[in-house]
């Protein structure tokens, strides 16, 4: 891995002054060798470094026992034929355990837009094999940083920063996680739940998201099965614009801006996501940020759920205020507010005449019709053909965004070139 | 007041308060701009997707007449772009997926709806979706619904058993029944996307082969094609559409300039066909006939091939030239053209019907209508076949051409290069943008200084004692069509104007030359042959007529009825079907990232100063140009993969 002295130096004079972030890069290989090389200052370092360990381990002990006791008699056998909750195995007594019940259930199955087929396929497909979380080569976080740090060399300006700000929030969200109920928040509850829906939505378009719905979570669209990171019912989906010149610049980002692509959406999002659960927990309700660089919860299904996104034909999501240029986070908060109905723009009307992104993808990971998988007609990535595009051959690919007439001319030039009466929908 | 919210394809839709008095067309005009692209409106739909819909005969209506509970009243104006098959696949989705209805009725009808507007309707279950409408229903809504399924199958039958039987969608609606718009837009169906991939791969021969496997005379319709695969193209709908004819133009001449290009032909089969009329139907006719093995002879009565293309369109458009060479091609696949042949003067028709199997007449519109006669008066296409074919370079000093097409526009712009010292052109319609001449014609015209007298109809017309033409009197024509675009003009006759006149040209349509024909031949009451539009054949066993003279239109119908003719005198003779040539293969690769950047490219026309005589004005691309134009399209033929 090739890094200059210079990005180096800049990276530990910030890491330096935050030190929670410090503490957590601590943890991380990389880093090790680094500092020892460059910083032979800091004091107490190896200390540190084994009581951190100690602390980590003792906290997964602590959460499994807690799912264990808590759940024993949850078992196989249960003699409810509703099903509304979803089996998980339980990797420490080799027994199944029940999730929460799955809310969101009956949002995805009554909506046509996902366009089920056989009802019972797709119950027992997601039940045998859960979606994955990540690919496994970014569940290892030396593998991720040192992506990353490939990165930083070729740009300019102050991109190091976002990519240090992506890094604190996602430790702290996954610390978070392990903390599940203990996070502090206020005394008094909020207990008017349509005040608290708009003050919610005032506040994340103070914070720069356009885009907000409030759904009940499917817990099929979990990554891994992990209900961990979902303990409330509902989520609220929120989205930022991805900036227009960046993407203008591709296939060779960065050049004219300096920019490290999108990088600072995804920095800007997280802490748009953290900022609103600490407003949240500040009304007297439990509320855990998931940022925009997770695989844990999966945004495209909960924001079609949510009525703000129809599905399109890259696999990407459609907006109607930013097209396909959403960059999508969310936060799981415990009141129960009313959630919002599935809405219908007929983008598909316009999406099926034009394919763009289809015929633009240089390695062709965008299939040209709907297959059926999983008991519904899906329109599903080739995702190693992709990603070998994005991280390997083109730096951030993103080609099939910068050719999708919507991101060029917005959706209300596109809805005209469909028949008139398609836009009976929207009123 | 009332609120009203306009949707539809009109200019400037959204809510709008108004009067209780205001009209429906008065809606339309004031408050919303107008229909967009100059679109002609088809029919209203009030108060939202279960509405009453109003004709064009009920656009005096006023609002406040019209019921609703007060509410904002939804109106959406339809434009005639219209399929009443993608209608109700509309209105059944919304009524089950948004009104979440869910009668056991509606989730038939819906299902049927899916199958008609793609490749698996049948009539039977056309049938059984109208049967459906008359079942009874649960509610108001359910009634509502059904009554306007039945509504649409009652009004529009022809054209939901044309998508079921034919597979055809007219208005290039119904995505699954055509391959891409421009290619269903044309009536030729050229593989238009095919041959630009191939031209941006520089493959110039292949793409002129392919476009001849549909249009053999796709250098000419490079220069005067009428486009109408251009009206509906994809990135016209966006942004400004692809540059077709430009591209077909450029692939054209960098063939044919290196004159190396073969085709190949048949085995002969011993059958023979006549052709009467060397225009541009009776030679593709001849071009696929011959192709397949027939011997075929054309009579043509000028002394040049071409039929109106070369007595009908002046050299600085189509110079004869470029017809000679592409009719080269058609004489090497053994077909002889006899000109200067005119059938009922040199040869008669029943002799040619003894000798030959099978014959087929194609000789068009040629007589120009008029209301008058006299020295300097005369007909347009009678003008231009003079200056073109016979060397006529005499016209007078101030000229006056009557009509508003694109024959007015090729005879104002001829008596300009003769030499007239002003040009005026009268037409019927009020303005420039409603005269039926193409836009580029226009625009060339109003820049050479032909001035445009729009809204006058001739009055009375002076002539001197030798019967010369000497002035004419215009009256003001205030309107031309009616509300439901019906043909109603309506005069002023005290708002006049004068002119002095020394020539005078009647370019106001045309009428088919029938002298030749024999008794048994019907033709119907406005002299226009009869023929079964699917086998051509007239009344006649074994005579078969095509292209303009039974029903006039632009150049690329005429040429796609020649094929389609001759395929139907293939039937006739116990043939094996029409060869095309062999199948071309063109590759498919990832397209462009930057085509959106892309700006559109003109061709280069002469200057204005220098538009004095009959040289070509204008240019053909250049080799980077081409490449660039042919990289701005969107390939719509590959968004599926199913084959048509």
């Amino acid at each position: 891995m090739k890094v200059s002295k210079e990005a180096m130096e800049r990276v530990l004079n910030t890491m330096l002054k935050d030190k929670f972030l410090k503490k957590k890069l601590e943890s991380t290989g990389i880093f090790m060798e680094i500092l020892e090389k460059m910083s032979k200052d800091i004091e107490g370092f190896q200390d540190i470094r084994e009581d951190y360990d100690k602390y980590l381990k003792d906290i997964r002990v602590r959460n499994r026992t807690k799912w264990h006791n808590e759940n024993k008699k949850a078992v196989v056998g249960r003699d409810d034929t509703k099903h509304d909750y979803m089996l998980r195995w339980d990797l420490d007594t080799c027994l199944t355990k029940a999730s929460p019940l799955n809310e969101g259930k009956s949002i995805t199955d009554s909506n046509h837009m996902y366009n089920i087929l056989n009802q019972e396929e797709m119950d027992v497909s997601y039940e045998n094999e859960p979606l994955w979380g990540e690919p496994d080569v970014w569940k290892d976080i030396n593998m991720f940083i040192t992506y990353i740090m490939q990165n930083i060399e070729d740009a300019t300006g102050d991109h190091y920063d976002y990519i240090l700000r992506i890094m604190r929030d996602r430790f702290k969200m996954d610390e978070e996680v392990h903390m599940e109920h203990d996070i502090p928040k206020a005394d008094e509850r909020e207990e008017d739940l349509v005040k608290l829906k708009v003050d919610i939505k005032t506040k994340a378009n103070e914070l720069g998201f356009g885009v907000v719905g409030f759904t009940k979570i499917d817990r099929r669209f979990l990554g891994d099965g992990n209900d961990s990171v979902a303990p409330y019912q509902n989520i609220v989906i929120l989205g930022m614009e991805m900036d227009t010149d960046q993407i203008e610049e591709m296939p060779t980002p960065g050049s004219n801006t300096g920019e490290l692509w999108v990088m600072r959406t995804y920095a800007d999002a997280g802490e748009g996501a953290h900022a609103l659960s600490d407003f949240i927990r500040s009304k007297g309700w439990g509320a855990h940020p998931r940022m925009s660089l997770d695989g844990e919860v999966k945004f495209s299904h909960h924001a079609v759920n949510a009525g703000v996104a129809n599905f399109g034909t890259s696999a990407n999501v459609l907006t109607r205020e930013y097209g396909p240029r959403a960059r999508f986070c969310a936060v799981i908060l415990e009141a129960d507010v009313e959630p919002d109905q599935p809405k219908d723009f007929n983008i598909e009307e316009f999406c099926s005449r034009c394919r763009m992104c289809q015929k633009v993808c240089p390695v062709g990971a965008i299939p040209k019709e709907a297959l059926r998988m999983r008991g519904a007609m899906r329109r599903r990535l080739n995702d190693k053909k992709c990603f070998s595009s994005m991280v390997g051959m083109n730096s951030e690919c993103g080609w099939c965004i910068k050719v999708c007439p919507l991101h060029k001319f917005g959706f209300d030039k596109a809805i005209e070139a469909i028949p008139s009466y398609y836009s009976y929908n929207l009123n | 007041m009332f609120k009203v919210m306009v949707l539809g394809d009109v200019n400037c839709k959204g809510s709008y308060s108004v009067d209780g008095r205001t009209t429906l067309k008065k809606l339309l005009i004031d408050n919303a701009g107008g229909m967009k692209d100059g679109r002609k409106l088809f029919m209203i739909q009030v108060g939202g997707v279960l509405g009453t819909f109003y004709g064009l005969d009920l656009l005096n209506t006023p609002i406040e007449e019209i019921e609703n509970e007060g509410k904002e009243l939804q109106i959406l104006y339809f434009n005639d772009l219209f399929c009443p098959v993608d209608y109700v696949k509309f209105i059944m989705r919304y009524s089950i997926n948004t009104m979440k209805k869910d009668g056991k009725n509606l989730l038939e009808m819906r299902e049927i709806a899916e199958e008609l507007v793609s490749q698996e309707g049948t009539e039977d279950s056309f049938q059984k979706l109208r049967e459906l409408t008359i079942e009874p229903s649960e509610d108001f809504e359910e009634k509502r619904i059904k009554d306007i399924v039945w509504e649409m199958t009652e009004k529009y039958y022809d054209v939901f058993l044309e998508h079921v039987k034919e597979k055809r969608c007219r208005t290039t609606i119904c995505r699954r029944l055509y391959s891409a718009q421009c290619i269903n837009e044309c009536p030729a169906g050229v593989n238009i996307p095919g041959y630009i991939e191939l031209m941006e791969h520089g493959k110039v021969e292949d793409a002129y082969r392919l476009m001849k496997q549909s249009n053999p005379l796709a250098f000419i319709c490079g220069k005067i094609c009428a486009r109408p695969c251009e009206e509906r193209c994809r990135r016209g709908e966006l942004e400004q559409s692809v540059g077709v004819r430009a591209l077909k133009r450029y692939a054209s001449d960098m063939t044919l300039r290196l004159g190396e290009f073969q085709e190949n032909r048949q085995e002969e089969n011993g059958k023979s066909v006549a052709i009467i009329g060397g225009g541009p139907a009776g030679l593709t006719s001849a071009y696929y006939l011959g192709k397949s093995g027939y011997k075929v002879t054309v009579f043509e009565a000028n002394k040049v091939a071409g039929g109106m293309l070369a007595a009908g369109i002046p050299e600085y458009r189509l110079p004869q030239a470029t017809i000679d060479t592409e009719v080269k091609y058609i004489e090497r696949l053994g077909v002889e053209i006899k000109t200067g042949v005119e059938v009922g003067k040199n040869i008669d028709l029943a002799e040619i019907r003894k000798e030959y199997d099978g014959v087929l007449l194609a000789t068009g519109c040629q007589i120009g209508n008029g209301f008058a006669q006299g020295v300097g008066i005369e007909t347009a296409v009678k003008f231009l076949k003079e200056v073109k074919l016979e060397g006529r370079k005499d016209i007078g000093r101030s000229v006056l051409v009557i009509g508003g097409g694109d024959v007015a526009m090729d005879a104002a712009r001829t008596s300009l290069r003769l030499g007239a010292d002003k040009v005026f052109v009268a037409t019927l319609e009020g303005s420039i943008e409603e005269m039926p001449a193409s836009f580029e014609e226009k625009k060339e015209a109003l820049e050479e200084g032909i001035e445009f007298l729009n809204g006058y109809s001739a009055k009375d017309i002076y002539k001197t004692e030798e019967n010369k033409i000497k002035g004419i009197t215009l009256k003001r024509c205030l309107s031309v069509f009616d509300d439901q675009y019906r043909f109603v003009p309506v005069y002023d006759d005290e708002d006049t104007l004068e002119l002095e006149l020394d020539s005078l040209i009647f370019a106001i349509g045309q009428r088919p030359d029938n002298g030749y024909f024999t008794d048994e031949i019907d033709v119907d009451e406005r002299g226009w042959i009869k023929i079964n539009p699917l086998t051509f054949e007239t009344s006649v066993k074994g005579l078969f007529a095509t292209g303009d003279m039974s029903r006039p239109g632009t150049a690329i119908k005429a040429i796609s009825e020649g094929k389609k003719s001759a395929a139907a005198i293939d039937k006739y003779l116990k043939g094996n079907g029409i060869y095309t040539g062999e199948e071309v293969m063109i590759p498919e690769i990832p397209l462009n990232i930057d085509i959106w950047n892309t700006e559109k490219v003109e061709e280069g026309i002469m200057a204005v100063s220098e538009r004095i005589n009959f040289d070509e004005s204008v240019r053909t691309f250049t080799e980077e140009e081409a490449r660039c134009e042919a990289k701005r399209c969107m390939r719509c033929d590959r968004n599926s993969r199913r084959r048509y």
